[in-house]
């Protein structure tokens, strides 16, 4: 067979545990969403930054369905036609995710700024409950706070295991659902303001709401290209931080016997790192140093798994 | 989750508070001009519900509108208007409610408020000024308690 293809990995039985809550969370927000927005669609009325936030709420059963969906292939063993393996296809979703975001986003940024441009007042008129006549605001805000709720205690258990599953995605997840109280105080605050007079006070909240959706694009976005740019790997919610296994292997591999100069490069596969390691050594046999820096590599599982390393021999010149 | 339920506790503080707080409100005074003031009403034809007979306005949603200038004591003027003058009279606040034998499925809905519906089937509104959320809140309690007698 021509093609190598990369040795499967098998997760270790936390990670298994983890993955298996990460996809126990995702049903679990689908569902929450699956309450919300009806709920929502019900009282929205008249309001735009309740549309707005509808429309959030919407767009934010987009990750759980690209992480559900991609991990059925992402556990695909790599085979000659992906030698490298499936796990990336998450990271195409949630590209996909955030074009979606930042272009509603905008398009419902620029629906808030026209109607305040155009000083269209929104009319929030009466709802008939259990016979008796109630502002439209008074349903709106439980449901607001009700849309809120959820997805903010989601959201933090979501993190906790995304920073044990290294995952980026998972964790723009994470955050986007954690910023929901955000989106939901302000439609508050838009409906509230409405009430006392200020007409222009919907439109506002429903264009701060808009600003929050492009920047949940955004944070998708970047969780995303990273990973699909081959970036040296950073802390998982510390971008300006490279993972401590970067500067590591270079000193571990440096200290043997006959390295003159260790280099390498990493890259992230989600539950674990991969290194090319380019050795440059002198005055020692190749093959037994290659040996060592091999065993000293594998000490590293599971956190570094299917490495490489590239023997280079040293002259006076490098 | 201590910060989760603070927040939580205090929106629906605020919800059982502010009912109580005359909200909502007009932002162009509507419902303080109409009270005890004048209510200008838009008619656009409409057989049976809204017309004019020798120069006088006549039809269903006539007589409920003479009901809602009594109870809000005001001094009711008709004027008679197509149904793109009156989108725009509402809009600047010209009259204050508009009749014409509308629905709540109205290609204007859009546009200006609607009322709770005076009828069932098809369900017949009036329209009121978009934004004037007072006002509205005000004719919709006529209206319920037009259909509980």
């Amino acid at each position: 067979m021509s093609v190598r293809v990369l040795a499967s990995f098998e997760p270790t039985t936390e990670q298994k545990v983890a993955l298996g809550k990460a996809k126990r969370l995702e049903w679990l927000t689908l569902l929450a969403l699956g309450s919300i927005i009806p709920l929502m669609g019900w009282a929205m009325g008249g309001s735009q930054s309740m549309k707005t936030a509808w429309i959030e709420d919407l767009l934010s059963l987009i990750p759980p369905v690209a992480y559900l969906v991609s991990d059925r292939f992402r556990q695909r063993k790599p085979d000659t036609d992906f030698p490298f393996g499936y796990h990336r296809a998450t990271l195409i979703a949630f590209l996909t995710a955030s074009v979606a975001l930042c272009s509603v986003g905008l398009l419902t940024l620029y629906d808030a700024l026209t109607t305040l441009v155009q000083q269209e007042r929104p009319t929030l008129g009466a709802m008939q409950l259990f016979g008796h006549i109630v502002w439209s605001g008074w349903v709106m805000i439980p449901v607001l706070a009700y849309s809120a709720l959820l997805p903010v205690i989601l959201g933090r258990l979501k993190r906790e295991v995304a920073m044990e599953l290294h995952d980026k995605t998972l964790l723009a997840d994470a955050a986007t659902n954690r910023a929901d109280w955000l989106t939901a105080v302000t439609a508050s605050v838009g409906i509230l303001g409405i009430g006392i007079g200020f007409w222009w006070a919907d439109a506002l909240a429903a264009a701060i709401i808009s600003l929050d959706i492009i920047r949940d694009g955004i944070t998708h976005l970047r969780g995303a290209v990273s990973d699909l740019m081959d970036r040296t790997p950073t802390e998982v919610d510390k971008e300006k931080q490279w993972h401590p296994l970067v500067t590591r292997i270079v000193e571990d591999l440096e200290a043997l016997e006959g390295c003159t100069k260790a280099q390498v490069r990493l890259r992230d596969f989600g539950l674990y790192l991969t290194a090319t390691v380019f050795l440059h050594y002198r005055g020692v046999s190749s093959e037994s140093l290659r040996r060592e820096a091999v065993g000293l590599l594998q000490d590293y599982d599971p956190e570094l798994h299917n490495s490489v390393v590239v023997m280079v021999e040293a002259s006076e010149f490098t | 989750m201590i910060r989760v339920s603070r927040f939580l506790s205090g929106f629906l503080f605020l919800c059982l508070v502010f009912p109580g707080c005359g909200l909502p409100r007009d932002p162009g005074g509507t419902l303080r001009e109409v009270q005890n003031g004048t209510l200008r009403v838009g008619l656009v034809e409409a057989p049976g519900f809204a017309e004019w007979e020798s120069g006088e306005p006549t039809g269903k949603e006539v007589e409920l509108v003479r009901r809602l200038a009594d109870s809000l004591k005001s001094q009711l003027v008709f004027v008679p208007l197509s149904l793109d003058q009156a989108v725009d009279d509402l809009k600047n606040r010209r009259v204050k409610l508009v009749i014409g034998g509308f629905t709540n499925q109205t290609p204007v809905k859009a546009e200006v408020g609607l009322t709770l519906p005076y009828q069932r089937e098809p369900e017949r509104v009036f329209l009121t000024p978009p934004g004037e959320n007072e006002w509205l809140l005000r004719v919709d309690h006529e209206i319920k308690a037009w259909s509980g007698q």
